[in-house]
């Protein structure tokens, strides 16, 4: 029985998983400058979560690892691969690079946790411009280890802010597991600031947006915070090829992956037909990109990062 | 130190009577009574006594000397306990200047009633041009009547920087010349320091704050760069010395024709023959070689340097800093862009941007000549040879 | 120009030009710790204006990272936040937010987002708050590329400064100094003052200058100083000017980054430049100024650039050491001298 988001889910999912693993060959041949980080094996929290959004209005806060958020909220994908290969047609001109992007409402950051107090001030921005919006910030368990993350809980639930945490908990902080880092229970983090929350695994991206167009209704119509922790893995390394971790793990856990989970309630033929139009697209945006010229300081200088000396 | 007393205690002395003596480090002299009264001595002689220390007390009546010490106390001015330094009959600026000129500023006589800056500056020149050969002063015409109460009206006072082939020419040129004279050339080779050039005396290096104190003190009106071989050498010294008040002069050779409304600026040096058509005007600090002809409605820029014979049509335009050799003719409304060279024996008849080398291609080949007659055995004869 | 009515403090510009800047905006945001009314703030800057503009007014936790995040997230949403911070000292807790924030997004998002903020705090030492209360920590943030650094003076209209910054698309850091709260702002040729004038730098900053003497004359000395520094610098007006010594003190507003031309143009009237900035000379404002200064003027100077700051310590809390390990008056006149001396 197939449900009636499935379609919509893996494409966005499977063109995710893709375009990171480009982003890896892309590496491997030396085109992408610096470093890559993906969330191959958590594409399920991004979609589940990024579909459950007003994407006319609601504004979202990410992280260094945010290729699955952008590509669930805008499907740039043309703009997201000409920014790692540093064009100028890149989203952000190629100044950002992997871990700086923004476009529409989505904004995102590499110092962990340093965005979240910007998604408090957001979340007052919406409130006090009446707007209906909410804000949603994705952390990592890593990034749970941030004063400034507490700070920003104690504000949003002081404040009564529409504002929607989603604690993605791939359980590693770059190579270390989170039992090395974190005293307690991370679901239990909101609690005492009286911020409500639901947990839940993230493996089934259908149970995913079920859970976040929850969380997002209840921000929405109560205006307060609210807490939605996904315990996700993350099946590829940190960045690049810097990995710890046991191949018996990460065997268990590529069992678990939600995108062949969702892969296996389509039918073939269906499946098949997006994937072929995935290849394509990722193939027309490569060769496009690469066509570009690289980015040039005159145009960044005309545009963001101009400066007088 | 206090010498001895004339008068004995409880005496009745008249104003203006001598009542002691006392000495100095350098005289003695007699102290008057300033008013008339009772004196009661309280110096003893012989005694080393500050200046303002009371000596002695004239009093109304025949007092006992308790009674005067306790006046004494009653009156004195109580020492305040600030740390503040004494008095000053100088400003701050004055003592600092006579510092820097290592003068004592105690010596420095006062215009008004305090010591003040301009006081000392004038104490410096004084000092300057009396001291002959320290460090080799300028000469003032102390004896010269003229100069010395007209000084406005004298003959402006040169000082040539650079010692080479140039300060000669300059001093050629003023020979001629009835409203300048040169009066010291200066010049960083030392073998020629305390040696003349025409009969002007080489003081020493170039030394900048030596010259301001050399212009301050009056003993020279004004500069001019000799030096015409480098360019980066006269901008850089013009600008330094300007910025620092000192003026420069224009040394134009009697021979040179100047036309009508020709506006000048200032620290040139045109030699013998030269021409500037009517309306042209001339930049500062450039060095023009004898002959040049700068036509009418010209504008030459500053710190050009000119060999003999550069030959302008009309307005012709030189940017700044332009170098041009010997032999060069350029054609009317051409502009020259700044720091450009041109080489010699060209003739130029379009607009040259800035920065530009301009060598000449048509060159000519010197070849030695032979001796005797060329015949055609001879040239076959070398040819075998070969 | 008429002779003025006798001038604002310094702190009721400010004060003044915070309610004009909540009155003509209706995005402008004020947020902060213990400011609201009837406190009003450490120091009274935001006095009223929490009675005034309740909805627009925001008293925060003790968390200067997140007045400042929180600031850059309402920038960010078209919002004009102008926060405080109670003292300098606590910027540091912010710097990760002005730094990796602030001053990135317009850059890295190549020109897709402006983040017009301001942070308002006081910095400087002579009121015996101790090392951690009384440092002028501005230092941290010199050179940080898009952002702004304002330092008010009382030679400067603080309140039209407020306003510049306010109004300003880049992040601004507005660098108060706690001495002048209470002092009346010197704004024209009067008293000790000869001249008095105000240029605007290549950012539309207003530097400036201040002489002690008539205009027609040529200084002895440039004194170029930012901020708190005019509350020593100016009693030399008088002191000197019966000495002969004729003072040009230049103090622009935006100190980073730095238009060194209307510098240099003062520094060249003179050829001798005394440099004072209240924190610690190495690596600081002083270095910067010194060495803009040399390339453009080079030999025109007359004597090495001096540098005048703090000892190279803490601000100690006893009156005795902290009026020592600070820069005075008395530092600076005797700076004076020295170089009047050998020069």
């Amino acid at each position: 029985m197939e449900h009636p988001l499935a379609e919509l889910f893996y494409a966005q999912m499977a063109l995710i998983r893709r375009t990171e693993q480009t982003f890896f060959d892309l590496y491997a041949q030396g085109q992408i400058h610096g470093t890559v980080h993906t969330s191959i094996g958590q594409e399920a929290t991004a979609v589940g979560v990024v579909n459950a959004l007003d994407r006319t209005r609601d504004v979202i806060f990410s992280s260094h690892r945010a290729h699955g958020h952008f590509i669930a909220y805008c499907d740039d994908v043309e703009g997201l691969v000409a920014e790692l290969l540093g064009r100028a047609g890149g989203v952000c001109g190629g100044v950002g690079g992997t871990q700086h992007l923004h476009t529409g409402n989505l904004y995102t950051n590499g110092v962990q946790g340093g965005i979240v107090p910007n998604a408090v001030g957001a979340a007052l921005a919406e409130k006090l411009k009446q707007s209906g919006a909410i804000v949603v910030v994705f952390l990592g368990d890593g990034t749970m280890g941030q004063g400034v993350v507490y700070e920003s809980l104690n504000l949003a639930s002081l404040w009564a802010l529409p504002l929607l945490f989603v604690l993605e908990d791939n359980q590693y902080a770059q190579s270390t597991h989170k039992q090395f880092e974190h005293a307690g229970n991370l679901a239990d983090r909101p609690t005492p600031f009286q911020i409500d929350r639901t947990e839940l695994t993230a493996d089934d991206v259908l149970a995913v947006h079920d859970a976040a167009r929850h969380a997002v209704a209840t921000v929405r119509t109560t205006g307060r915070p609210y807490f939605l922790m996904l315990n996700t893995y993350r099946l590829a390394p940190h960045s690049k090829g810097d990995d710890m971790r046991s191949e018996e793990e990460l065997a268990a856990y590529r069992a678990r992956d939600p995108l062949q989970r969702l892969a296996a309630t389509l039918p073939e033929a269906k499946r098949a037909a997006i994937d072929a139009a995935i290849e394509a697209r990722l193939d027309a945006a490569v060769v496009q990109a690469l066509a570009m010229p690289p980015q040039t300081l005159v145009s960044f200088r005309q545009q963001g990062g101009g400066w007088q000396r | 130190m206090f010498g001895e007393w004339s008068k004995p205690s409880g005496a009745w002395v008249t104003k203006g009577e001598v009542v002691a003596v006392a000495e100095t480090t350098k005289s003695v002299f007699d102290i008057e009574a300033p008013a008339a009264g009772y004196l009661t001595l309280l110096a003893a002689p012989g005694a080393e006594v500050a200046i303002g220390e009371v000596i002695g007390v004239l009093s109304p009546t025949v007092v006992s000397l308790d009674a005067v010490h306790a006046w004494l106390v009653a009156t004195a001015t109580p020492a305040t306990e600030t740390t503040a330094e004494p008095a000053r009959s100088w400003t701050k600026k004055a003592e600092l200047l006579a510092e820097r000129h290592k003068v004592d500023i105690s010596q420095v006589p006062a215009a008004g009633d305090r010591v003040t800056e301009a006081d000392v500056e004038a104490y410096v020149v004084a000092r300057t041009s009396s001291q002959k050969t320290a460090r080799g002063a300028i000469q003032a015409d102390v004896n010269d009547t003229v100069d010395d109460r007209y000084p406005a009206n004298r003959a402006q006072r040169l000082l040539i920087i650079g010692g080479g082939n140039g300060a000669i020419q300059i001093i050629d040129a003023l020979q001629g010349v009835r409203h300048q004279r040169a009066v010291a050339v200066i010049d960083d080779n030392r073998a020629i320091h305390g040696k003349r050039i025409a009969g002007v005396p080489v003081l020493g290096a170039i030394d900048l704050s030596w010259a301001v104190d050399q212009h301050a003190a009056g003993l020279f009106d004004a500069a001019v760069i000799s030096i015409s071989t480098s360019i980066p050498f006269r901008e850089r010294i013009f600008d330094e010395w300007k910025s620092r008040g000192i003026p420069f002069a224009n040394v134009i050779h009697p021979s040179a024709v100047v036309g009508m409304n020709v506006t000048w600026g200032e620290g040139n040096v045109v030699m013998a023959l030269c021409h500037f058509g009517a309306c042209a005007t001339v930049g500062d600090n450039n060095f023009l070689s004898a002959y040049c002809s700068i036509e009418h409605h010209c504008v030459l820029g500053n710190h050009c340097s000119f060999g003999p014979s550069v030959v302008t049509s009309s307005r012709v335009r030189f940017g700044d800093r332009v170098r041009c050799g010997t032999g060069i003719y350029i054609e009317p409304g051409v502009t020259i862009g700044a720091d450009s060279i041109i080489a010699s024996g060209l003739a130029i008849w379009q607009n040259i941007p800035e920065r530009s080398l301009l060598k000449a291609h048509l060159g000519y080949s010197i070849r030695g000549l032979a001796t005797g007659t060329v015949t055609v055995e001879r040239c076959l004869r070398k040819r075998r040879h070969t | 120009m008429t002779r003025a009515t006798p001038h604002l403090t310094y702190v009721e510009s400010l004060r003044r030009a915070l309610a004009e800047i909540m009155a003509d905006d209706p995005r402008a945001v004020v947020l902060g710790e213990d400011i609201l009314d009837p406190y009003g703030g450490a120091f009274k800057v935001t006095q009223g204006l929490s009675t005034r503009f309740p909805e627009r007014v925001f008293a925060t936790p003790i968390a200067e990272a997140s007045i400042v995040g929180v600031s850059v997230g309402l920038a960010l949403r078209g919002f004009h936040p102008i926060a405080e911070i109670m003292f300098g000292d606590f910027i540091a807790l912010g710097a990760d937010q002005l730094i990796n924030h602030a001053a990135k997004y317009p850059a890295m998002y190549n020109g897709a987002v402006q983040v017009p903020l301001v942070v308002r705090t006081p910095m400087g030492g002579g009121r015996g708050y101790g090392p951690t209360h009384s440092q002028s920590l501005e230092r941290l943030f010199f050179g940080i590329p898009h952002l702004k650094l304002i330092a008010a003076s009382h030679l400067h209209d603080a309140g039209a400064l407020l306003k510049l910054a306010a109004a300003d698309p880049e992040p601004v850091l507005f660098v108060e100094n706690k001495l002048l709260y209470p002092l009346a702002l010197h704004l024209s040729a009067d008293g000790a003052v000869r001249s008095f004038a105000t240029t605007l730098d290549r950012f539309g900053y207003p530097v400036t200058t201040a002489t002690n003497y008539p205009a027609a004359q040529i200084p002895d000395v440039t004194v170029i100083a930012y901020g708190g520094m005019s509350r020593l610098v100016l009693p030399l007006f008088d002191e000197f000017a019966g000495e002969e010594i004729r003072v040009l003190a230049c103090f622009p507003s935006c100190i980073s980054p730095l238009d060194p031309a209307p510098l240099a143009e003062a520094a060249a009237a003179s050829g001798r430049v005394i440099v004072v900035e209240e924190s610690q000379t190495a690596f600081g404002w002083g270095a910067e100024v010194a060495a803009q200064l040399y390339a453009a003027l080079g030999a025109q100077l007359h004597a090495p650039v001096q540098r005048l700051g703090a000892a190279p310590t803490v601000i100690p809390a006893a009156k005795s050491l902290e009026d020592q390990v600070l820069v005075s008056t008395a530092v600076i006149r005797d700076a004076v001298f020295e170089l009047l001396r050998s020069t």
